[in-house]
């Protein structure tokens, strides 16, 4: 039951954190966090460069530093040609994503200093006003917003209202954070803004302002959703009317702690708050009901364990003494025997650190880099677990955590990029020990000397195309089948003219001269399209002799400078193995002082549970004490009335 | 863990003195304060129990705080450093690995509702398997919003290539769907970036690979 109640909370404080992820001190928000926005907003543009998909498919599944550095990468290799302003954008939207505050907020300002369209001068402004918040530059961050003009997308605008609510509630301006959610809560139900106005009844409500909070509380208590993180907040907020009002109005505050769900995060302190609902109304029977049902759950929950000495206090009231004494007892015993499972907690946590399986996942390969999106996948049964269950679902451990899981992902990359390079090196020397037997079996003079060979054949067609062109020679053109025919023709005149006295030779003439006439005819009509052919033809050899050229520069250039590049990638090689280490020991270090921290945090934790325990233990015996030594002071007042009895009637007897 | 005997009436009175001081004079007074102790102490718990998440939240609320700038600095100059050396080597991994003389990278998108769910792709250049990939949740959700994956980055050289790409998943009416696509492109000295983009064209929920060669 705890566990769902944990995982519950935790998914409801994710939720919150998608939300908005405002930080909130004030004990009555149901979580706040100082990381940013887990859901990444889509992106409404049409794509022009591949590599910006690339870096959106990154984005969308939370992968904020892959997404960042292919960023980098693509724009530095000149991909994002087309979304130039789109891709700053981006990139302090996943600086801030990941927590790069100061980042972030050199990049927006890069952009905005440069003159941008409206609908990302709008978005710019409105991520500098989160970053600002975030840093709790209230007034800074009011400006930002206050720049934000009408182009700002839809789905953002509520995010909009809902932090510039919250900023204004930092600032104390409750009145004004009221009206800068009232209209839009008017046309607009979103999660966001269900958010912003339980926020800001809590606000009313430690102001001094409790009407105000309540009836906007009132208004989240009655929410009708399916949402289950609007359920929670809805839960939450009856939760709180209900404490708020159970002195002076018990019967109301049932009434909203009627409406909380039974199997619900808040569902224990429910059950116990209707249990003092019912002993403000000396109603004491049914004061024992939700508080038998709280008996069967899980007992590290706080209200279960106040829960045991409610039960035996209300039962001393209704003067069931030996109930009373029996319930009590079984609290001491309880409280002892929790206590010495928070010490040997406590103990645990001090020899090995928090619980090492809560946080084998994080830094797991394939989890998302979003350290918010962590999940208790397994909770281990054991107390240093049990008892640390509502502090895991908290903002503090999840900060904490965050940053763990960060470092450990990134500590994963520095591991492969370790391994990586020693064979980037290897294959560097194989290269360059390589290239003199490579180039030698290109046989490059080869080459360059069949190149040479080539334009001069081309020169050669070029003049012979001039002559042609100069002469008209139509003929000089004549394809070599027009030239076979050409030449059979003339053969043929000629053995006509030897066979002239021969009666059909002039027919033979004839028709060797009309043939003749046809084939120069079409040759002739021919010659322009077969010299603009000819023509194309030679521009193509130039530029297949361009491309040729280029590529010998490239030769030679290679030739030159590739011993250089190799040193060069060499040097570049060593000096980011060197790094790769460097890093590698910071990383560790920071990795083990947040393990330490966590730890320390859990302690604090742990011995918080404890002297609550203690508190509960000394009223329950103190209570215990009392009222056995009532009890024996009535029994000895019985025995001495008994007694006197006993003397008056032996009296009268004698 | 058995309850304890009840103590005997000497002891009791020890028991009482300890809590109480002994005076036995007062103790209905003492009856009502407890009472009123144990009251007030409960129902405080209860409210802060109410209003908070953990109590230790709002009383350490302020602890994390002090310690953020100085640790949680270091983090973010840390996470700043580790962003650029991972900058600088992919640069160094394309250039070493991928040069742009010989580069092809093939991407793929996604285009269609959500009656057809992209559970695997396979591709191969000249007969040959170069990539293949199965699609978990985040993936396939990521490439829904409009995502595009770089399914494939490698070395070619020049000249025609065959490039075959075949995709299946689940598709309307609980039946599977799968498409094959076959195209011949050119390479040449300069990088080749070619885009697979899944989307139905017809309109008949019949989902089909579109290419798109990217100058």
């Amino acid at each position: 039951m705890l566990r769902d109640m944990f995982q519950a909370s935790l998914h409801c404080m994710r939720s919150l954190i998608r939300a908005g992820n405002y930080r909130w001190l004030a004990p009555a928000l149901l979580v706040c966090s100082s990381a940013q926005a887990v859901v990444f907003p889509d992106q409404e543009i049409e794509l022009r460069d591949p590599h910006y998909g690339m870096v959106l498919f990154e984005a969308y599944q939370e992968n904020y530093f892959s997404a960042a550095v292919k960023l980098l990468v693509s724009r530095d290799q000149q991909l994002l040609e087309h979304h130039q302003a789109d891709s700053r954008l981006l990139l302090g939207d996943l600086y801030l994503s990941y927590g790069l505050y100061a980042d972030a907020e050199r990049v927006l300002r890069q952009l905005i200093d440069e003159g941008v369209s409206p609908q990302v001068s709008d978005r710019a402004w409105f991520y500098l006003g989160k970053i600002h918040f975030q840093k709790q530059q209230y007034r800074q961050a009011e400006q930002a917003l206050d720049r934000v003009g009408n182009s700002l997308e839809k789905k953002l605008q509520e995010e909009l209202y809902a932090l510039r609510s919250n900023i204004l509630m930092r600032q104390g301006k409750y009145s004004h954070a009221a009206g800068s959610l009232s209209g839009v809560i008017a046309i607009s139900e979103s999660a966001e803004l269900h958010f912003a106005r339980f926020n800001l009844g809590v606000a009313h409500i430690h102001s001094g302002n409790t009407r105000e909070g309540i009836d906007l509380l009132r208004t989240l208590g009655k929410l009708e959703t399916n949402d289950a993180e609007l359920k929670s907040l809805r839960d939450k907020a009856n939760l709180v009317l209900a404490f708020l009002v159970l002195k002076r109005a018990p019967l109301i505050a049932r009434d909203f702690l009627r409406r909380i769900r039974i199997d619900g995060p808040f569902a224990n302190r429910a059950l116990l708050g209707l249990a003092w609902a019912e002993v403000e109304r000396e109603n004491y029977p049914v004061a024992l009901a939700p508080l038998q049902e709280l008996g069967k759950r899980e007992h590290t929950d706080m209200a279960v364990m106040e829960s045991m000495l409610l039960i035996a206090n209300i039962l001393e009231r209704m003067q069931a003494s030996p109930q009373a004494l029996q319930a009590y007892q079984r609290a001491v015993d309880f409280y002892e025997a929790q206590l010495d499972s928070v010490e040997s907690a406590a103990q645990t946590v001090r020899d090995t650190g928090f619980p090492r399986q809560l946080l084998a996942d994080t830094g797991a390969q394939d989890a998302s880099e979003a350290g918010w999106s962590w999940e208790a996948g397994s909770l281990p049964g054991k107390a240093e677990t049990s008892f640390l269950f509502a502090f895991m679902a908290g903002n503090e451990f999840h900060e904490t955590l965050k940053e763990l899981r960060d470092l450990k992902q990134l500590r994963r990359r520095l591991t492969v990029w370790h391994e990586d390079m020693p064979a980037y090196t290897q294959m560097l020397f194989a290269r360059e020990q390589d290239f003199p037997a490579r180039l030698q079996r290109l046989q490059p003079e080869h080459s360059l000397q069949r190149e040479q060979e080539l334009r001069q054949w081309r020169d050669t067609l070029a003049g012979e195309l001039q002559q042609v062109e100069q002469a008209q020679d139509a003929m000089a053109l004549a394809t070599a089948h027009e030239q076979q025919l050409l030449q059979r023709l003339e053969d043929i005149r000629q053995r006509s003219l030897r066979l002239q006295p021969a009666s059909d030779a002039s027919d033979v003439q004839q028709a060797q001269r009309f043939y003749r006439g046809l084939l120069s005819y079409q040759i002739e009509t021919d010659y322009v399209a077969r010299f603009a052919q000819l023509q194309a033809q030679l521009a193509d050899a130039d530029e297949l002799l361009s491309q040729a050229d280029g590529r010998k520069q490239a030769l030679r250039d290679a030739r030159e400078q590739m011993p250089q590049e190799y040193v060069s990638y060499r040097l570049r090689v060593a000096r980011q193995a060197g790094r790769i280490a460097e890093m590698q020991l910071r990383v560790d270090a920071l990795i083990g002082e947040l393990e330490q921290q966590l730890q320390e945090i859990s302690l604090r934790e742990l011995e918080t549970v404890r002297a609550r325990l203690r508190d509960y233990l000394d009223s329950a015996r103190f209570s215990l004490a009392f009222l056995q030594d009532r009890l024996l002071a009535q029994e000895q007042a019985k025995l001495l009335a008994e007694s006197q009895a006993k003397r008056q009637a032996t009296r009268l007897v004698q | 863990m058995g309850r304890a005997a009840p103590a005997p009436v000497a002891e009791r009175r020890h028991v009482f003195s300890a809590f109480a001081g002994g005076n036995r004079g007062k103790s209905k007074h003492k009856l009502l304060c407890r009472e009123y102790h144990v009251r007030q102490t409960m129902q405080i718990v209860l409210l802060l129990l109410a209003l908070a998440m953990t109590p230790a939240l709002a009383l350490d609320k302020d602890a994390p705080q002090q310690q953020q700038p100085l640790l949680g600095e270091r983090i973010s100059d840390l996470k700043g450093e580790l962003r650029e050396l991972n900058r600088e080597l992919a640069m160094l991994e394309e250039e070493l690995l991928f040069p742009t003389s010989t580069q092809l990278a093939v991407f793929l998108s996604l285009e269609v509702d959500d009656y057809f769910e992209l559970a695997a792709v396979k591709l191969s250049v000249d007969d040959k398997l170069i990539a293949s990939h199965v699609y978990n949740p985040r993936e396939q959700a990521a490439l829904r919003r409009g995502g595009v994956q770089r399914l494939y980055l490698g070395n070619l050289k020049s000249g025609e290539h065959e490039l075959l790409a075949e995709f299946n998943g689940p598709g309307a009416s609980n039946g599977s769907y799968a498409h094959v696509k076959k195209i011949t492109f050119s390479k040449s000295e300069a990088s080749k970036f070619i885009e697979l983009k899944i989307l139905d064209q017809s309109g008949n929920r019949q989902p089909e690979f579109v290419v798109r060669e990217w100058e």
